[in-house]
């Protein structure tokens, strides 16, 4: 068996182009469905399992898909916000915990998600480095953007500016990494989390600039009218919030009519789930409220079905692949007749001259497959820069 | 050495045909086969090396009687007592020059590749002068070169038979008669019977006989 | 086809986190307390919580003494302490500004003004300013100290006795009863105010700013603030402002937080104005506690409103 192994890879060796061509060939052949059926089935273990841990969300009314998708996986869908107001109401039920989510913003790219510390509680989600949010202007990051932008606990991130153009706009924060979260192998790993209040303040709701004295500063007041102070735009605001900033940060307005994302809904048991559900079940409620689940087995059917096709398509590009296969090594084998006639004379048996043959195709596949399974390999491990590198 | 007998032979669907009614091959004789193309020279030599099999009369080769042997004996047969080179060489070009020698040891795995088949190698290799080019590729060396490189694959098995069908129709005059020379030379050494099938009278010599197929060759005219 | 462009993007998405290696599962350390923290953020609250739960459960106000609840802001160490606390119990209406400015786990604050909601009081807005291009915005709210009416604080006593029983099953009876103790101590507190108010009906009162709403509705009387800020003097403006409200109102008097010096006093004086002052309570009293100091303060109030009343009488008979 040494020897025909010995004359497989000489022969496959001498004649490399076509070697590489049918092992590239056949591992394409092979790719695209391996690949497709590994990304499907982990596109639906992950999205089923983060849609299982997220037992309702609540949003404005509009596309319940983008709602969920924008909830679990923190997308900057264009969609309508709620208030705090509606939070609060969730909240007096007693039904359930909700958990604001504001996400409107990013930071070097990555979206930042206003949220509170109970986020990281029902997510599960743990410190690798540092401490959990503390006050304003706070951000604790996922581990995949920490390690991106090659940030830990101290260093700080500057939250982008909405629209570039927009020099009237909100002026990016600049925050306070105090965290770096463990890898959850979700999208929580590329985000940015802060509290609320610190996304209310990018949004430009909130805001800390240095006491105005109508007598001390006299090029910045436009008007003093009793106790009504009108100032001019040279207000300097701060974009960083530190111990001597923090007490003059302030909101304005009533915290409830606050803009709000969207919502996740923890009830409190089984009976509350549907209670809330009822509820929100009307055309006069302002909210929908959704089950994730429900809506990812929608997705999944949609994406089924595109595969099906994809698996169509895969099942006739293999035909002829495997057609075009026959068809080389038939002309293979009449091109190498003579060799075989050699071989027979000089006393090899007609079995070790098919051996010799099958060999090559075995080669051949075997090399497929492999290339095949280092590539897969190859993208599960370098998944993140190969979409990032395509997508981003 | 070679014994037959009233040996006939023919192509299916094919008017050729061969009758030889008597001939006797004594061990480590040399023996030319000349006779125009297509009159039975290379199928003398495959009836030998017990490639065809004769439809009539008796072939006893090194005391074995090949007409009684299944496919497997006949192989084992060819393995062990003949050796082959052909009019093209028929060497393999993906393989160097060491390897194309050792083919019979790579292909049959009755035949036992060790140092002393390493050792022999380099012998034939060494007096056949092709020593140097052991690792060359086959499309890197000249025709008598591989003609020699393929008398050196038909050797290294040390055949008692050594069947040289035309070696010398592709070659030069210089390298024909040298290639001949090799044939007997190395033939009388391992004290082989050398059959070797030429057209050329010039190189008919230095052979003990020289038989004409000719005589054997008969047209079948079919109706 | 927008939905296939995110279905697309959205698998791109999935299948990063999902070729990515899962974590090992997090060393969180799940420490049983010993005993259950509830982290207050002002001294009626802490008034509250205390007459509510035994001896076994940890009360922490963390304003340190001789610190404004409402401006005191604490540092990482205390931060994280409030963090961890079982209970965070707020007042809500934005009273203590590190309330709204640390990150509380929401499932742990208890926002006391939530089920006062139809009796908030929202003043109108009293510094507004503008600059760059939000335009004028104003920082107002709802009045914070609900407290200094003994019926708003018993609700709130009512809001926190539930969640105590929530988080402290076992003791359901004991804070039940606890409760009822409170609410039955706070009753003598209501009585004065209902008398007051028959007594000395639609008065109006000054005061520097929106503290006592709570106080003068329970008792039918009107307050107006002059706006002027905390350790600041009244300027020109205010004193115009106090002019015109008294030339709209008869208001006598004027409500302090703490005594002003002798000469804003006389300065009050001259423009017929008395000043009363009530400590509102915010911070622990030097004596005693909410109800004793209550009691006191409305005593003195009646007390002060009487001889206000008569020297009022004997002027104009005068």
């Amino acid at each position: 068996m040494n020897g025909v192994f010995r004359l497989t890879f000489r022969y496959l060796a001498y004649n490399r182009l076509k070697t590489v061509t049918l092992i590239l060939c056949v591992s394409l052949a092979l790719l695209l469905p391996v690949l497709l059926q590994f990304g499907v089935s982990q596109f639906e273990q992950d999205l089923l399992s983060r849609a299982r841990s997220t037992p309702l969300i609540a949003g404005a009314k509009g596309s319940r898909f983008d709602l969920a998708l924008q909830s679990m996986y923190f997308n900057q869908a264009d969609r309508e916000s709620t208030n705090m107001l509606e939070v609060e109401a969730i909240e007096e039920t007693g039904y359930a915990l909700p958990i604001p989510l504001v996400l409107r913003f990013t930071a070097q790219g990555a979206p930042v998600v206003g949220t509170t510390l109970d986020y990281f509680e029902f997510r599960k989600l743990v410190m690798a480095k540092g401490s959990n949010l503390k006050r304003l202007g706070d951000c604790v990051i996922g581990a995949n953007l920490a390690e991106n932008l090659q940030l830990s606990p101290g260093d700080q991130l500057m939250s982008d500016p909405l629209n570039v153009f927009d020099l009237s706009g909100t002026y990016p924060l600049k925050m306070r990494v105090v965290g770096v979260l463990e890898k959850s192998g979700s999208a929580d790993d590329d985000a940015v989390f802060v509290d609320v209040h610190t996304e209310w303040i990018i949004s430009g709701i909130g805001h800390g600039h240095q006491k105005i004295n109508a007598a001390t500063n006299k090029d910045l007041v436009l008007k003093q009218e009793g106790s009504t102070t009108i100032a001019n735009a040279a207000v300097p605001q701060f974009n960083e919030v530190t111990e001597e900033n923090i007490t003059s940060f302030h909101f304005h307005g009533d915290t409830e009519t606050f803009p709000v994302s969207s919502i996740i809904v923890i009830p409190f048991d089984k009976k509350s789930e549907v209670l809330l559900l009822g509820m929100y079940d009307s055309d006069t409620s302002v909210l929908q409220l959704i089950r994730p689940i429900e809506i990812v087995n929608e997705l999944m059917e949609m994406v089924f079905r595109v595969k099906q096709l994809f698996d169509m398509n895969t099942f006739l590009v293999s035909v002829s692949v495997g057609l075009l296969l026959c068809l080389v090594f038939l002309l293979s084998l009449r091109l190498r007749k003579r060799e075989r006639q050699t071989m027979f004379q000089l006393g090899c048996s007609r079995s070790t001259i098919w051996k010799l043959q099958l060999t090559e195709i075995l080669f051949i596949v075997l090399a497929s497959l492999i290339i095949v399974l280092v590539l897969t390999l190859v993208c599960r491990i370098y998944a993140y820069q190969i979409i990032k590198f395509l997508f981003i | 050495m070679i014994q037959i007998q009233q040996l006939q032979f023919s192509y299916p669907k094919s008017q050729f045909r061969l009758h030889i009614p008597d001939l006797k091959i004594s061990e480590s004789e040399k023996l030319a086969v000349i006779g125009p193309s297509g009159c039975g020279k290379t199928t003398l030599l495959n009836l030998i090396s017990s490639i065809l099999i004769p439809d009539q009369g008796t072939l006893i080769s090194c005391g074995i009687n090949l007409k009684t042997l299944d496919d497997s004996q006949r192989r084992a047969y060819r393995i062990s007592k003949i050796g082959f080179v052909f009019q093209e060489f028929e060497l393999i070009d993906y393989l160097n020059v060491r390897e194309n020698i050792m083919l019979p040891y790579y292909i049959n795995g009755t035949l036992q590749l060790d140092k002393a088949v390493d050792e022999r190698t380099r012998e034939l290799t060494k007096s056949m002068q092709i020593d140097q080019y052991l690792n060359s590729r086959i499309d890197q060396i000249s025709q008598g070169e591989r003609q020699r490189v393929a008398i050196c694959r038909a050797l290294l098995p040390q055949p008692q038979i050594l069947l040289a069908d035309e070696p010398t129709g592709n070659l030069d005059p210089v390298n024909k008669q040298l290639i001949r020379d090799l044939l007997i030379e190395h033939a009388t050494q391992t004290k082989a019977t050398l059959i070797m099938v030429t057209h050329d009278d010039s190189l008919l010599d230095q052979f003990e006989r020289t038989i004409d197929i000719a005589c054997f060759h008969e047209v079948v005219e079919t109706a | 086809m927008h939905r296939i462009y995110f279905i697309v993007a959205l698998f791109s998405m999935t299948m990063l986190y999902a070729c990515q290696q899962k974590p090992q599962e997090g060393t969180r350390l799940a420490e049983e307390k010993q005993s259950p923290v509830i982290v207050v953020v002002n001294y009626p609250l802490e008034f509250i919580v205390k007459s509510l739960v035994g001896p076994d459960v940890k009360v922490l106000n963390p304003v340190p003494p001789g610190s404004d609840p409402e401006t005191w802001f604490p540092n990482d160490e205390i931060i994280q302490t409030i963090q961890e606390a079982d209970l965070i119990v707020t007042n809500g209406a934005n009273f203590a500004d590190w309330v709204k400015k640390l990150s509380l786990p929401r499932s742990k604050v208890l926002k006391t003004s939530i089920f006062l909601k139809e009796d908030l009081i929202t003043v109108p807005d009293y510094e507004v300013h503008s600059h760059g291009s939000g335009g004028a915005h104003s920082h107002a709210g709802t009045v914070a100290f609900f407290w200094l009416d003994p019926a708003l604080l018993a609700r709130q006593a009512d809001a926190i006795g539930k969640k105590l029983i929530q988080l402290l099953p076992r003791e359901k009876e004991s804070i039940t009863e606890n409760l009822k103790n409170l609410k039955d101590s706070l009753e003598p507190l209501n009585l004065k105010l209902d008398q007051l108010r028959s007594k000395y009906p639609g008065l109006h009162w000054f005061s520097q700013r929106p503290v006592y709403q709570y106080l003068t509705r329970r008792a039918d009387w009107t307050v107006h603030h002059l706006h002027w800020k905390k350790n600041t003097k009244p300027n020109e403006s205010t004193w115009e402002t106090m002019k015109t409200i008294q030339e709209l109102h008869k208001v006598p008097f004027m409500i302090w937080e703490q005594k002003p010096d002798k000469k804003l006093l006389n300065e009050f004086q001259q423009r017929g104005v008395s000043s009363f002052v009530l400590n509102p309570l915010t911070a622990k009293p030097a004596r005693g506690d909410y109800l004793t100091e209550m009691r006191l303060q409305l005593n003195q109030l009646e007390a002060f409103l009487k001889s206000g009343s008569s020297t009022q009488e004997s002027s104009e008979t005068k």
